[in-house]
């Protein structure tokens, strides 16, 4: 009889194996130990068969249905994380960046860098950054993310990320609006620049107030400056509602 | 979305950024559920599955590798095995039996894998995908299907075509050996 090690370097032992656990067809003890195993150096021939064969069957789920989540499930979700991030002893054990494999980091350290900086001055250091407070993640007409807009602890700043709003022309800007639960007015939170891609704004108290007063938050095109009224006059380009995360406590 | 903008938003999550994990969760959750119904049958589970296999992406992004997978292969592997641990607990799963189904539990297959059926849709293949799989035996394209995007197991499979597990096996086998060469040509 063959050792474990050998009888994993037989490459058609190496190749049934990785069927089936590419076709989820190894009983969760058997995945179990597989998982374990292409952790090790010398079985890499099996991990790498595994890869292998995931990425021949992975586009077959192309031919899957998109079914869009119950809304639930997001807000668990963020709940979650949230709680997590707020716990003085974190639940995530992960390594630091530094003892992870740097390579992957580099494509986005310049952004990184980039906000790291804004937040140097208008928020607290990372170790310090309290926990989510606030979020909306805004979609436009066929429920794609357009823009993401986030406030952390007590609202020192709003950041939002630009996912995927339409170019617009040089004469046109894109505002920011707040519409309140309490009186369902909307009020505007100023412009907001389509050249970044993240963004930092600083909050006064007035608009931190509109925060959590907030039902919606959304974007239109106005003319170059904002619109003239002080109320949304152009189209709606995203929109989405202001979720306040029931971890953190204000 | 292109892909390197879902391995950025996984290097991001890897990095504490709630943000990235929004972004990547609008963009990806709707086909991950859609992965996870086809297995499961069952939205409410199929939102189950999909809020575990969240967290796990959350909790694990720090070994996405990009140069070993894409980001949608990793993330569907996620979804794939926690939607079979959901199989197995509701033991909907025939694994190393053979037992004889009741009618009852055969119309009940039926009737799941025709909807399942209903809800696949093989134009959205990408061409190559399609022209490989075409050339598959008729029992070697059903079995890999059945297998990879409906989650049953070689028992489940038996039962479905009235043959013996060994003959699923060799199906299976050929059926992926031969969409390899198939698509590496």
């Amino acid at each position: 009889m063959l050792n474990p090690i050998k009888r994993y370097m037989n490459p058609d032992v190496i190749e049934h194996i990785a069927l089936r656990y590419t076709l989820g067809h190894l009983t969760p003890r058997a995945r179990a130990r597989a998982d374990s195993l292409v952790r090790l150096p010398e079985y890499q021939a099996l991990k790498q068969e595994i890869e292998k064969q995931q990425m021949l069957l992975q586009p077959l789920h192309d031919a899957a249905p998109t079914i869009a989540p119950d809304p639930k499930i997001w807000r668990s979700l963020a709940a979650e994380i949230t709680s997590e991030e707020s716990n003085i002893e974190p639940l995530k054990p992960k390594p630091s960046v530094r003892q992870k494999n740097i390579g992957p980091f580099l494509s986005m350290a310049a952004s990184v860098l980039f906000v790291a900086l804004l937040a140097l001055f208008i928020m607290p250091s990372e170790e310090q950054r309290p926990a989510l407070s606030y979020v909306a993640v805004m979609t436009d007409a066929q429920n794609n993310a357009a823009i993401v807009a986030a406030t952390y602890g007590e609202g020192q700043g709003l950041v939002l990320d630009l996912v995927n709003l339409p170019q617009i022309e040089n004469d046109v800007s894109y505002e920011l609006w707040v519409t309140s639960k309490t009186d369902a007015q909307t009020r505007s939170l100023g412009l907001i620049s389509a050249a970044d891609t993240s963004i930092i704004r600083p909050l006064n108290n007035a608009e931190w107030r509109l925060i959590k007063d907030s039902a919606t938050l959304l974007v239109t095109v106005e003319e170059l400056g904002g619109s003239p009224l002080g109320e949304p006059l152009g189209e709606v380009v995203a929109e989405g509602l202001c979720v306040r995360l029931s971890a953190w406590e204000a | 979305m292109e892909m390197t903008d879902l391995i950025n938003l996984l290097q991001r999550v890897a990095l504490d950024d709630q943000i990235a994990f929004a972004k990547l969760y609008q963009q990806c959750a709707p086909k991950l559920n859609g992965i996870a119904r086809l297995m499961v049958r069952d939205a409410e589970k199929a939102n189950e599955v999909l809020h575990d296999a969240f967290m796990q992406i959350w909790k694990n992004a720090d070994e996405y590798q990009e140069h070993k997978s894409e980001p949608m292969t990793w993330m569907s592997s996620i979804v794939k095995f926690r939607a079979l641990d959901l199989l197995r607990k509701q033991g909907r799963r025939l694994e190393g039996r053979f037992n004889r189904l009741s009618d009852e539990e055969y119309l009940e297959l039926e009737n799941t894998l025709h909807w399942q059926k209903e809800n696949t849709n093989t134009a959205t293949l990408s061409l190559g995908m399609q022209t490989c799989l075409s050339q598959l035996s008729g029992d070697q394209k059903d079995a890999v299907i059945f297998a990879y995007l409906y989650g049953y197991s070689r028992e489940d499979i038996a039962h479905i075509f009235t043959t013996s597990v060994n003959t699923v096996k060799s199906w299976l086998h050929r059926g992926v050996r031969n969409l390899q060469q198939c698509l590496t040509q």
